[in-house]
């Protein structure tokens, strides 16, 4: 190592080969993990505003019986509430915003992973359906139905919730219109007796199986549907976002293979290292051959400073990519805007396997071409070498 | 003085793609004597020593070294062989300028995997002999020409080679410096029983050589 490093310009040059090539393949984890961020952070938000599974029938309202609770249960389904899911306005100081209400019972948190027990006639209501209309806890909010008392039967009906809760699903379109009540009020508002539109349930999931899940969710699905015939359908929670998802992940392959030429770039720059050294270092190299060490052995020391290299790189690569996720989490700069992206801020999200992947191409690109350089130079004359030192 | 065969070079070419180096050479040494090659510059002289050296190989014709043809070697073998038979004493001193100049001598038994105890006292005993002791734990650039010249042969000589090569050992240093160093290196080898073969275009030099040789475009000519 003291060949390459005895001065300031080597040790300079090295310095510089190592932070671009960190800096390449930063730049590819990152963009992987933007994206896988985007998706899991959809997911995530998705997840917390139906559950896996949503169950609803062609007919609109349903009683869940007995029957059809043994079915579900039968089909390994563990968790499972019925809810009603319906359109209406929300007043607050003269303003009003179509609202998607759910009238939910106590077990509907449970599922959705959200702390959303309700005290009588009171209401949760999302974040951004807060932020937009300045509704604190504890404002009385009012909510308008299609569906008016006996006497005014197609007239709305209004009536006043007190805001309990603000909820944050992490998606800006569920943060924006989502309203949660107690599930027998909105029953009895509407007339529904204990007739629901919609079941939402949880699959139990085999322990470390993260990105099975999604197969492991249609599946049941698929089976839920196959057992209950055709009046019902079962939806998996992404799946209204589905070709969005789909998009995001043909972009993460095509991005990443394009992302390739960074990384081919930056070899060059070790290329140029290797060319560099050379030539600053004819002297010494031809000189270590002059006195025994054999082409294949200099081959060995070139082959083993670049995976050195390269593993040095890796690890600063890590580095660069925290050091993104640092900024991306809390630089304002890096905010989203929520109407387009769904979401206000994306995490980095990089999977064991993304980095393996990366780390692996970098590797297969950087022995590839040094492997045709070393190839050249060993085929360079040792007396050439050194008769240009001499003149 | 022994008369075993140590070099033997038939009918040797070598060839660059713009020009002939070595047109059809073929010569005898013998172990444990010494050789001068004359010539002027570009004549071939140094292109003989670096195949003798297994620096380069032959485009044909045979290098004997101890009855091995050396292009029947390796590149691995080639590279023992140049370690472990083979010292050079090259124009320019060819230290290197991070080591200091002990680091320098064992560098050959290092990159050999040689034991560097016993290379050590040898440098040692020769750095004493050559009066250059306060030199060895100094880094080149703070040495004479002559003191570097002088570390030069003790790096050559660490290994106690069978044969000694000296390219143009005085081109660098005035005539009474080319002469201690000519006899420095006389001198050593008989005393490691090493084959010398000294490359000049010095006639200073020659005139004490015994077995001369001239080169002259390409063609090795006896004196």
């Amino acid at each position: 190592m003291m060949l390459f490093l005895d001065n300031a310009t080597s040790r300079k040059f090295l310095i510089g080969v190592w932070v671009g090539l960190a800096f390449s393949i930063a730049v590819i984890l990152s963009t992987i993990g933007i994206m896988n961020g985007f998706e899991r952070a959809l997911r995530s938000g998705l997840k917390k505003s139906s559950g896996d599974i949503s169950m609803q029938s062609s007919a609109g309202f349903f009683e869940l019986n007995n029957k059809m609770k043994a079915q579900i249960k039968s089909s390994g389904v563990k968790q499972f509430s019925g809810l009603v899911q319906v359109e209406s306005f929300l007043i607050f100081n003269d303003e009003s915003r179509g609202v998607l209400v759910k009238g939910i019972d106590k077990n509907y948190g449970d599922i959705v992973n959200l702390n959303l027990k309700l005290p009588p006639m009171s209401s949760a209501i999302g974040s951004e359906i807060a932020r937009i209309h300045h509704i604190e806890v504890g404002d009385e909010i009012v909510l308008a139905f299609g569906r008016g008392g006996s006497e005014y039967k197609n007239m709305p009906t209004l009536n006043r919730f007190k805001v309990e809760k603000i909820i944050s699903h992490g998606v800006f379109q569920k943060d924006s219109r989502l309203v949660y009540v107690n599930l027998n009020e909105i029953q009895e508002i509407l007339g529904l007796h204990n007739r629901l539109n919609m079941v939402a349930m949880n699959v139990p999931f085999p322990a470390k199986l993260v990105d099975d899940n999604l197969k492991i969710i249609e599946k049941f699905a698929d089976k839920l549907e196959f057992n209950f015939g055709n009046q019902f359908y079962f939806k998996p929670y992404w799946r209204e976002f589905s070709s969005l998802i789909d998009a995001v992940r043909a972009e993460k392959v095509l991005i990443s293979l394009i992302l390739q030429l960074i990384v081919v770039i930056s070899i060059f720059n070790v290329l140029a290292f290797i060319y560099f050294i050379n030539e600053k270092k004819s002297k010494e190299l031809f000189l270590f051959k002059a006195l025994g060490l054999s082409k294949n052995s200099m081959s060995k020391l070139w082959t083993m400073l670049i995976i050195l290299l390269w593993f040095f790189s890796t690890i600063l690569a890590v580095v660069f990519v925290q050091l993104f996720r640092y900024l991306l989490t809390h630089l304002s700069l890096f905010e989203l805007p929520p109407e387009v992206y769904h979401m206000p801020r994306i995490d980095l999200y990089i999977s064991w396997g993304d980095y393996a992947f990366v780390f692996a191409l970098a590797f297969l690109w950087i022995i590839l071409i040094t492997y045709y350089l070393l190839r050249n130079l060993k085929n360079k004359s040792l007396l050439e070498g050194l008769r240009q030192e001499f003149v | 003085m022994s008369q075993n065969v140590m070099i033997k070079i038939e009918d040797v070419k070598k060839t660059y793609p713009k020009s002939i180096a070595l047109n059809g050479v073929s010569v005898t040494m013998n172990e444990g004597e010494e050789y001068l090659i004359k010539g002027s510059s570009g004549s071939g002289k140094s292109t003989l020593l670096y195949l003798l050296g297994g620096l380069e190989r032959p485009s044909a014709g045979k290098v004997i070294v101890n009855q091995k043809n050396l292009g029947d070697l390796t590149d691995e073998e080639l590279a023992l062989y140049r370690n472990r038979y083979v010292g050079f004493v090259f124009q320019f001193h060819f230290l290197l300028s991070s080591m200091n100049c002990m680091d320098n001598i064992l560098l050959p038994a290092r990159l050999g995997g040689l034991d560097t105890d016993e290379v050590f006292k040898r440098a040692t005993m020769l750095a004493d002999h050559l009066q250059v002791s306060h030199c060895l734990s100094k880094f080149p650039f703070e040495l004479s020409g002559g003191e570097q010249q002088r570390v030069n042969i003790i790096r050559a000589l660490s290994l106690k080679p069978r044969l000694l090569l000296c390219d143009e050992p005085t081109g660098n240093l005035d005539s009474e410096n080319s002469r201690k160093v000519i006899h420095l290196l006389r001198h050593l080898a008989k005393e490691f029983h090493s084959t010398l073969v000294v490359v000049t275009h010095d006639n200073l030099i020659a005139q004490s050589f015994s077995n001369q040789f001239l080169m002259k475009d390409g063609v090795l000519l006896t004196q």
